[in-house]
């Protein structure tokens, strides 16, 4: 720079040329900034793309050489070579008639049929043209002439060099007119599609010798082919760098998870180690895809995050404060499933969320939280009888209205008048008189669905004649320090609280009177209780000598609570409660859980006698404070503070409504609503200021948010402690995580309304009554009672109840909805099991209503793909000789039918393993019994029923042993014959097989 | 002291351009009138010397004998503008670089934010809201905000101080601007900003924004204090003590403009509406720190309280 005369006006002589240029520079720099930053900086995919583009390169060449070792190694195998000569020698059987077919084809038809549809076009051009002109000319004699033009065309003959159809190659020479160019046309195109289909019928056995080689090649290889491979390798070489994006418009669903999520819905399975890095592994369930597919589903829909973001791994997972959708964390991945699966209770294959359903269902969480679905039936209940007051409202104004007409019309003076007043008092009982009706069938419809609604916990109403008085201030203050593990959790109560509350539930209960009952004999009665099936959803013994269900009470130290002649009663039948002298005459009270298992007194006495030992020798104290009135008027304000009555029954408390917040979208409740309390700040700090963070903490110590918080007593958090584990916090956290508000149209949400309905309606009730506690009802499933480890002797595995996985298509409707009304089938010997008599477990009365029945049948057969409504097979009559013949099958000593089932006689059945023949017919289905006779350790395995007890012979099973003579001469199935019989069997057959002394 | 809230507060894009204000307003504050106060002495120099006192040229700073008295617009003036057109073009596009628009959640109309605040310009009227009657402190005010800056060059006719910075020709204009808008309109903003937390309570910085915070506060009407009972005895009392706060504000006022020749010299040019015009705005901007303080300092909500509006 120039030095400057310090007398020169800066303003003139100063130079801005280094600043300029320097600022500039800058800006040229940020410019260049802006560049990168729009181009990498804020495209972090590009870079992923390029990495996963190289390394799925090379694990794709790695892996075509493993597989093409494979596929070699397969091919030369023994079973391959034999697919293939199949392949080949239906290759060779077809190959002479196939070419013959290709051969008249392509040289035949195809030629023939092209020069005669040249020849014809021409024709029919000049024709159609000379039409038109015909439709559109105007006087009548140039119509004239242009029809006698058609005609000409019409009748000219062409004449045709025309290749021969018979394939020869040779040509004839013919001469058509117009119509007989149309005829042979239309007789050439037969022709073609003839052949075309005899085509497809020669080659069939190749293409289906191929297919099943593909198959086996494809089975045997786990993955794609070295050819497939090829394809892939290709693709990747090729790979494309862009944003990888599903748009579904319908729900406004941008998701561009793939942009870096590169191998998900790769063909080849890519574990998370294979390309270095976790990102671009495969999904690790692709099997859902199969019914979710994400071109229609997208990502986002299932697992939260912000399907649009691109920017970041934080962004894209919405880790972030403001994204409302925070992608699920991997355990609480299911949760996903609940927006649309909210129907259901049972979702296949989301086990956690399920899981959390259940203990939704059974912890009795719906006893304080609505939840939508949960406890549907006293929901139910109250709309009917709401309808009932509305109509008995309206019933009686109508009444009133009606009289007052009358009154009217006998006051009027003019005739007309009063015949108008009688006509709308006629009118307004005509009305009343169908209000009665819908009134009546109201009151059947509340019978009815009365009998489904279910308290959670036990009456409280029985607590005098039931419990032991000084037992109750103990259980209230803990009842996780009486028995571990037990449903009832622990209130945060004080000494004065437990002692007002024992004085309410105390004086509430009934003063009844129960029956007395003598002792009786413990130990039979301990075998009993170990077989009969109590175990099933009860269980004995603490800690590690745990026996039993989870599904009720741990029996371990009854006996310190409950009297023995309650134990009688309740044993013998639970339904049978102690009348209440106070009560209105119409009360409907809500019956137990526990089903009736038509036990005899001296079995309940058995029972009783053993569960009344089951104590320590712990002591009481003394508990005279529960007689005071006064103190339990303070109890029962208690008992409505700490909502007691949303799991008991307690007198003067039926119609309480639950005192718990609404969980069915509590997954969308804005994170601001939850009250973190004193801890926002702290869990904004540690990454838990989420629905997660809350749900986790609030589970684990339900007074966890009042740490810190000075309180009066009776403000504090309500919810009592269950102690749940940590497994059990996670399954309801999931659930709670999903239970949102969907954003997505009903077509998206699983609400069938075929049969797939019924199987989500029956999954309720299976859960609600414990079904899974005796029964499989899916492949896999483990009942309570096979962890008993008196089932696990293979003695006593024969005892376990039957599997459900195939009852539907075994059993009849019809027969089902009579078994699951009374199990016993039979309404006066009912201390037995309906159709298992050999069984010691026993299938319980549920009284369950009609509806439940129903939903019941209608879920068994759902689940085994039967048509509804079911319709019989047609049985073909057995002749007088294939009576004979499968009597002789059936009763010989040959076949060892009657070694294991059952027949009706008394002296015998008690030895049998086997269901009863005789009720076959009303019972079973004629193709399922066909099915189990031939393989039944297809249908149930591990079943006694022995298999090979047919063998095929051409197309018939015929029977695998030793046959009487007289088969000789049958030619029929010998499998199909004896269900017949048995689907056909009449009481005189029936007296006959007794009468010859069947063994 | 909770840093990481402070930090919080301050690192929020949205909070930015208040953190730079409140650097940036009191820095050219200074420079400008540092360069006021060097053209104050050259117009006293230009002045003292009879041959320049009467002819026309710069009264800007740097200035010799001899140098050009005027100069042109073009390069001179424009090639800075345009110097400066391109730093800051560079500091915006470092800025939209490295700080995202600050996006919230979606919009849920049953859920409100806490603390809610306006966008950061308008945070000055919403702190007024504490200090006034809503209707006051969200109608009145902003009207008069805006139509006594369309006022300002019809009240004040003074032609000195046009393209150059002077402090001595405008003091009046200059400490109206400081108390009007640097004291009470950028610290209410910085305020809203920066001070105010869940449920608008003071926070000082590093107070940790704990949405249970309680405070103890009872607001009471000046009226209250002195128990004065009955509707008009209320309204009385407070028109009284407006009124009284009015005359003093005004007298005040008028004391300040007539405290030296040159602004004396100013008022007697005045016409009465543009004096009034001129008083009345003065009265109202003063309110404010009048009210902030009754309300800061001795929890006193209303001053006059009427039947139909309240002061």
């Amino acid at each position: 720079m120039p030095a400057k005369d310090s007398n020169d006006d800066p303003v003139l002589s100063q130079s801005l040329s280094v600043p300029l240029l320097i600022s500039t520079l800058i800006l040229m720099l940020t410019l260049v900034w802006s560049l990168y930053d729009e181009i990498y900086s804020m495209r972090p995919w590009k870079d992923y793309q390029q990495r996963f583009a190289t390394a799925y390169l090379g694990f794709l060449e790695r892996l075509r050489p493993e597989q093409a070792v494979r596929e070699d190694t397969i091919k030369q195998s023994a079973a391959y070579q034999e697919l293939q000569q199949n392949y080949e020698q239906a290759q060779q059987a077809a190959q002479e008639k196939y070419q013959a077919l290709t051969r008249q084809m392509t040289q035949g038809v195809l030629p023939r049929i092209d020069v005669v549809r040249n020849a014809f076009q021409v024709l029919k051009s000049e024709a159609d043209a000379l039409t038109y002109q015909l439709e559109t000319a105007g006087s009548d004699s140039a119509k004239q002439s242009l029809q006698e033009d058609i005609s000409e065309i019409k009748a000219r003959v062409v004449e045709l060099e025309l290749p021969k159809d018979d394939g020869s190659g040779e040509t004839e020479h013919v001469s058509m007119s117009y119509t007989e160019l149309e005829t042979e046309g239309a007789r050439l195109r037969d022709l073609r599609a003839d052949l075309q289909r005899q085509q497809v019928a020669v080659q069939s056995p190749v293409t289906a010798a191929q297919q099943s080689r593909e198959a086996y090649l494809q089975d045997q290889l786990y993955g794609l082919t070295p050819a497939q491979l090829d394809g892939v390798i290709a693709r990747t070489k090729n790979f494309d760098i862009g944003i990888k994006q599903i748009h579904l418009a319908d729900i406004d669903l941008v998701d561009r998870c793939e942009s870096c999520h590169l191998g998900i819905r790769e063909p080849v399975t890519i574990g998370k180690a294979d390309l270095g890095e976790a990102v671009f592994a495969g999904h690790p369930d692709p099997d859902l895809f199969q019914i979710h597919d994400p071109e229609q589903f997208g990502c986002t829909s299932c697992h939260n995050g912000n399907g649009r973001a691109t920017r970041s791994i934080t962004k894209a997972h919405g880790r972030h404060k403001f994204w409302l959708w925070p992608m699920y964390q991997p355990e609480n991945v299911e949760a996903g499933c609940h927006q649309c699966h909210s129907r259901e209770v049972v979702t296949e294959g989301a086990e956690v969320l399920n899981a959390g359903k259940d203990l939704f269902l059974n912890k009795g969480c719906w006893g304080c939280h609505r939840f939508e679905g949960f406890d549907r039936e006293s929901e139910e209940l109250n709309a009917v009888r709401q309808q009932m007051k509305i109509n008995r409202d309206e019933h009686v104004a109508n009444e009133k209205e009606r009289r007052r007409n009358l009154e009217l019309g006998d006051a009027a003076s003019e005739n007309d008048v009063a015949q108008g007043f009688y006509g709308r008092g006629e009118a307004l009982r005509l009305r009343n008189a169908k209000l009665d009706a819908e009134l009546s069938a109201l009151q059947l419809e509340e019978k009815s669905v009365s009998r489904e609604v279910k308290k959670f916990g036990p009456s409280l109403k029985e607590a005098r004649v039931k419990l032991r008085k000084e037992w109750i201030p103990v259980w209230v203050s803990n009842p996780h320090e009486f028995r571990p593990g037990t449903k009832m959790p622990v209130f945060r109560l004080n000494e004065d609280e437990v002692r007002a509350i024992s004085a309410y539930v105390w004086q509430s209960g009934i003063p009844g009177t129960l029956e007395q009952h003598p002792a009786g004999n413990a130990e039979r009665g301990q075998e009993l209780f170990e077989t009969r099936g109590c175990m099933a959803c009860h269980s004995m013994g603490e800690g590690d000598t745990k026996q039993g269900g989870d599904f009720a009470a741990n029996l371990t130290r009854v006996g310190e609570k409950t009297s023995y002649n309650f134990l009688v009663r309740w044993i013998h039948n639970p339904r049978e409660l102690t009348p209440d002298p106070a009560a209105p005459a119409d009360e409907i009270r809500p019956t137990p859980i526990m089903p009736n298992l038509r036990l005899s007194f001296e079995e309940a006495r058995d029972i009783a006698s053993y569960l009344s030992a089951r104590r320590t020798d712990a002591a009481y104290p003394a508990a005279d404070f529960m007689d005071d009135p006064a103190l339990a008027q303070e109890g029962m304000t208690l008992v409505r503070h700490y909502g007691c009555s949303g799991c008991h029954e307690i007198k003067g408390m039926e119609n309480e409504g639950r005192i718990g917040t609404e969980l069915t979208q509590e997954g969308s409740k804005p994170v601001e609503r939850l009250d973190f309390a004193l801890f926002t700040h702290e869990a904004e700090g540690e990454g838990w200021y989420n629905h997660k963070g809350f749900f986790e903490h609030k589970l684990k110590d339900p007074a966890f948010f009042d740490e810190g918080k000075v309180r009066e007593h009776l403000e504090q958090l309500r919810m009592p402690n269950f102690h749940l584990s940590d497994q059990e916090i996670n399954s309801l956290t999931t659930f709670l995580l999903g239970s949102v508000q969907t954003q997505f149209p009903v077509t998206y949400r699983f609400e069938p309304e075929d049969s797939r309905a019924d199987v989500q309606e029956g999954w309720w009730l299976v859960q609600r009554y414990n079904c899974n506690g005796c029964h499989q009802i899916r492949p896999g499933d483990v009942t309570s009672l096979m962890n008993v480890p008196r089932y696990k002797d293979p003695e006593w595995v024969e005892q376990l109840p039957p599997q459900l996985y195939t009852e539907g298509a075994r059993v009849q409707p019809d027969w089902l909805v009579d078994f699951l009304t009374n199990p016993a089938l039979s309404e006066t010997d009912i201390h037995r099991n309906g159709v298992r008599q050999y069984l010691q477990a026993r299938m319980p009365t549920f009284y369950l209503s009609e509806r439940q029945v129903g939903k019941l049948m209608r879920f068994f057969m759902a689940r085994s793909s039967q048509p509804h409504p079911f319709i019989p097979e047609d049985i073909q009559p057995l002749t007088e000789q294939e009576q004979t013949l499968a009597r002789v099958l059936f009763t010989g000593n040959a076949a060892p039918c009657l070694k294991c089932h059952m027949t009706g006689d008394p002296a015998r059945d008690r030895t049998a393993t086997a269901p009863n023949f005789l009720i076959a017919s009303e019972r079973l289905k004629a193709d399922w019994t066909y099915r189990w006779m031939l393989e039944p350790a297809k249908i149930a395995p591990g079943t006694a029923m022995p298999s090979e007890l047919f063998r095929q012979e051409g197309d018939r099973w015929v029977f695998n042993g030793n046959l009487p003579a007289m088969f000789n001469s049958y030619q029929g199935d010998h499998a199909q014959l004896l269900v017949r019989y048995m689907l056909l069997i009449t009481p005189e057959e029936v007296r006959r097989l007794r009468g010859s002394g069947v063994q | 002291m909770d840093w990481h809230q402070l930090w919080v507060i301050i690192s929020l894009p949205d909070n930015i351009p208040i953190i730079g204000l409140m650097f940036l307003i009191p820095f050219f504050t200074w420079y400008g009138l540092k360069q006021a106060f060097a053209n104050d002495r050259l117009v006293e120099a230009l002045e003292k010397d009879p041959e320049l006192a009467k002819t026309h040229h710069r009264k800007a700073q740097p200035y010799k004998k001899g140098w050009a008295k005027e100069v042109h617009v073009w390069p001179y003036l424009l090639r800075i503008e345009l110097l400066a057109a391109i730093i800051i073009t560079a500091i915006l596009m470092v800025w939209s670089i490295t700080l995202d628009a600050p996006l919230e959640e979606p919009a849920n109309p049953t859920l409100t934010m806490n603390p809610a605040k306006a966008p950061w310009y308008f945070l000055g009227l919403q702190e007024m809201l504490v200090y006034f009657d809503p209707w006051i402190a969200g109608v009145v005010m902003p009207t008069l905000i805006i139509v006594g800056l369309i006022a300002i060059p019809y009240i004040d006719e003074n032609p000195l101080g046009n393209g150059y910075y002077t402090y001595k020709q405008r003091k009046f204009a200059i400490w109206t601007f400081i108390v009007g808008f640097i004291v009470l309109w950028c610290v209410m903003i910085v305020i809203g900003t920066l001070i105010r937390g869940p449920g608008w309570m003071w926070f000082w910085p590093g107070q940790t924004w704990d949405h249970n915070k309680l405070i103890f506060e009872v607001n009471r009407d000046l009226h209250e204090i002195f128990g004065i009972t009955g509707r008009w005895p209320i309204a009385i009392f407070g028109g009284v003590v407006t009124a009284a706060f009015v005359a003093v504000t005004a007298f005040a006022v008028h004391k300040i403009m007539v405290l030296n020749a040159f602004s004396r010299k100013i008022l007697d040019r005045m016409t009465l509406l543009q004096y009034l015009t001129m008083q009345i705005l003065m009265i109202t901007m003063l309110s404010l720190p009048a009210k902030i303080v009754a309300r800061l300092l001795f929890r006193i909500k209303y001053i006059w309280v009427t039947p139909w509006f309240n002061v």
